[in-house]
């Protein structure tokens, strides 16, 4: 029997010139992308750090498939869910709300390249990052269905990204831009490069972390398991970034790259900075979601852009200095704004507002006031007065509210593009937004449509029943029964 | 009487909301809507001290305090930018 090494290159490397039809019907460029560089060279130099051969994928995955039904069985024997925290509980209703369907999508443009890429590995490592993508769908459906008998939230599991719901809008724009919008070369960099080599470390490392800390040994157990099939289909972007900057297409890979990060930034802290900082038990936090980013994500992602050659994006000090401040903004949104999301958020407890100033000094001078005046209100026996009555304006890239970075310093741009005004939430969400006019000037936010007239009845009921809220369950509300705001009643802060 | 959409921020708080203004209102009159979405819920009273609006041309400028006399109709155009300040 061969070892693998003697048959590797041969199998994965199988590629053929053209005879009966020509190059671009085999790789049309709408779809395969682009490129001033002849296939040959991508063939040539298209080279992955990770290899897998089909018999070694099949064993593998079914390994973790079964350690992963095995801890399922097991906590739902225990009846686990029974017992986790309610705050702990949004990081699965947000999770379970804004993955699944996304894994579907990723599906899509993995199998896109399988078909597209013009190298042949490329297209090997496709093939198994589809499967992939398509496990992750099934799991990360499957675990939450068990769910829903206890909290109808969970079904938005399947339902979120079929609804217009404001945070649904804005995880579509996302993975819509990086798969079902983009070519079979920008996907590798938009989403196995910057979004998966940069991000998901921290959202299923850390959340898996986390989780064992909680007790969730069935999420840890999920997450972790997902991750490996991550760190390996990620790696399919890391040689087509040194391909495109060695052959004269720099300015597509670094644009690409710095799109990308920009918007996986905004993501990443919206849903996991908030869970990380605020919804996570206190004795189970490992470190603060600033940490994270900055031992696991920042430390790794500048190593990689300069080994690889990229330019630094141009907004990285900005990027850098939001990370003390944009989650903590984008908590008291989700806290405020509960009833337009489908997970229960709260506020902190005295406890957790010391350790949230132990690790970002200035929270206090910036936050407190906010917190203190719904406080009150709770203490004042007005708990409604905890929930908003307005809408937020929503950035016109990337669909978030625009609360950046912090008080005080809250950002509005504009810029105006065949006589409609948009608005973003930062320079880089504008820097996009002009970059691509025309694939993203058709786009409206929920609010657009409210104003635009498409949204009837024009009233608060109306823009719910709108946004896909069919029962009153499914609206946030808050996990604590606003018990973290009652303990400042005896606390000195 | 006219509907004016616009965008706004407290100077206090966190997040830029949407407002609509009716023209006919003075500019204080107004002034006191839109606080009503952020005072008491986001951003405590100031006693002795009154809402005012400012009109930015983007957030990064300072911007021009409105006179609060003056009618939102002949002042304020449709999705305008502007900012709730303490006077």
């Amino acid at each position: 029997m061969l070892n693998r090494e003697d048959w590797y290159d041969l199998a994965t490397r199988v590629g053929w010139n053209f005879k009966y039809v020509k190059e671009e019907e085999v790789f049309p460029p709408e779809i395969a992308g682009r490129t001033s560089i002849p296939r040959e060279v991508y063939e040539r130099e298209y080279d992955a750090p990770y290899k897998v051969t089909y018999r070694e994928y099949v064993k593998n995955q079914r390994e973790k498939d079964l350690k992963v039904m095995a801890v399922k069985e097991a906590m739902s024997r225990g009846k686990l869910f029974e017992k986790l925290d309610p705050a702990y509980r949004a990081l699965l209703q947000v999770h379970f709300g804004l993955i699944p369907l996304a894994e579907y999508g990723a599906a899509v443009a993995e199998a896109r390249m399988a078909r597209f890429g013009r190298a042949a590995e490329w297209r090997h490592l496709a093939t198994f990052g589809c499967m992939d993508e398509i496990r992750h769908g099934q799991i990360q459906l499957l675990v939450p269905h068990e769910f829903v008998k206890y909290d109808p939230k969970y079904a938005w599991a399947h339902k979120c990204f079929w609804t217009e719901e404001w945070g649904a809008v804005a995880g579509r724009r996302f993975f819509d831009d990086q798969f079902l919008a983009a070519d079979a070369l920008e996907t590798p960099l938009m989403l196995n490069f910057a979004f998966e080599v940069g991000f998901t470390n921290l959202q299923f490392v850390a959340m898996a972390a986390q989780a064992y800390g909680a007790g969730d040994y069935e999420f840890g157990t999920l997450t972790q398991s997902i991750q490996t099939d991550e760190a390996r289909h990620a790696q399919i972007g890391v040689p087509l970034v040194s391909i495109l900057i060695k052959h004269g297409e720099r300015e597509k890979a670094d644009y690409l790259v710095a799109k990308e990060l920009w918007i996986s930034f905004r993501l990443i802290q919206a849903i996991t900075g908030t869970v990380m900082d605020y919804e996570i038990p206190l004795e189970a936090r490992r470190m603060s979601f600033k940490q994270f980013m900055q031992e696991w994500i920042i430390l790794q992602l500048e190593r990689l852009i300069e080994d690889l050659g990229i330019t630094r994006p141009w907004w990285w000090d900005q990027f850098i200095y939001e990370l003390d401040y944009a989650h903590h903004s984008f908590q008291i949104g989700l806290y405020h704004w509960r009833f337009t999301v489908w997970f229960d958020y709260r506020g902190p407890t005295p406890e957790e507002r010391q350790w949230l100033v132990r690790h970002y000094p200035d929270w206090e001078e910036k936050y407190g006031h906010i917190w203190d005046t719904m406080i009150k209100n709770v203490l004042d026996g007005h708990p409604e007065k905890t929930m908003a009555n307005s809408l937020v304006v929503l950035c016109n890239t990337c669909q978030l509210p625009c609360c950046f970075p912090h008080p005080g310093k809250t950002q509005l741009y504009v810029s105006v593009h065949n006589g409609r005004k948009y608005v973003f939430c930062s320079e880089p969400c504008k820097w996009i937004f002009e970059q691509e006019k025309e694939k993203f000037a058709g786009q409206k936010t929920i609010l657009d449509r409210l104003l635009m007239g498409e949204i009837q009845p024009p009233t608060p009921e109306g823009v719910l029943k709108y946004m896909g809220f069919d029962y009153p369950e499914e609206m946030g509300v808050d996990a604590w029964n606003h018990e973290w705001a009652k303990r400042y009643a005896h606390a000195a802060v | 009487m006219a509907a004016i959409p616009v965008y706004f921020l407290h100077e206090e708080d966190f997040v830029w909301i949407p407002g609509i203004l009716d023209s006919e209102d003075t500019v204080e009159q107004a002034a006191q809507k839109l606080a009503q979405h952020v005072v008491g819920l986001r951003v405590q009273e100031r006693p002795g001290k009154r809402v005012g609006i400012t009109l930015l041309e983007d957030s990064a400028s300072e911007g021009t305090l409105l006179d609060p006399h003056r009618k939102v109709g002949e002042t304020i155009e449709p999705l305008s930018v502007l900012k709730l300040v303490w006077i």
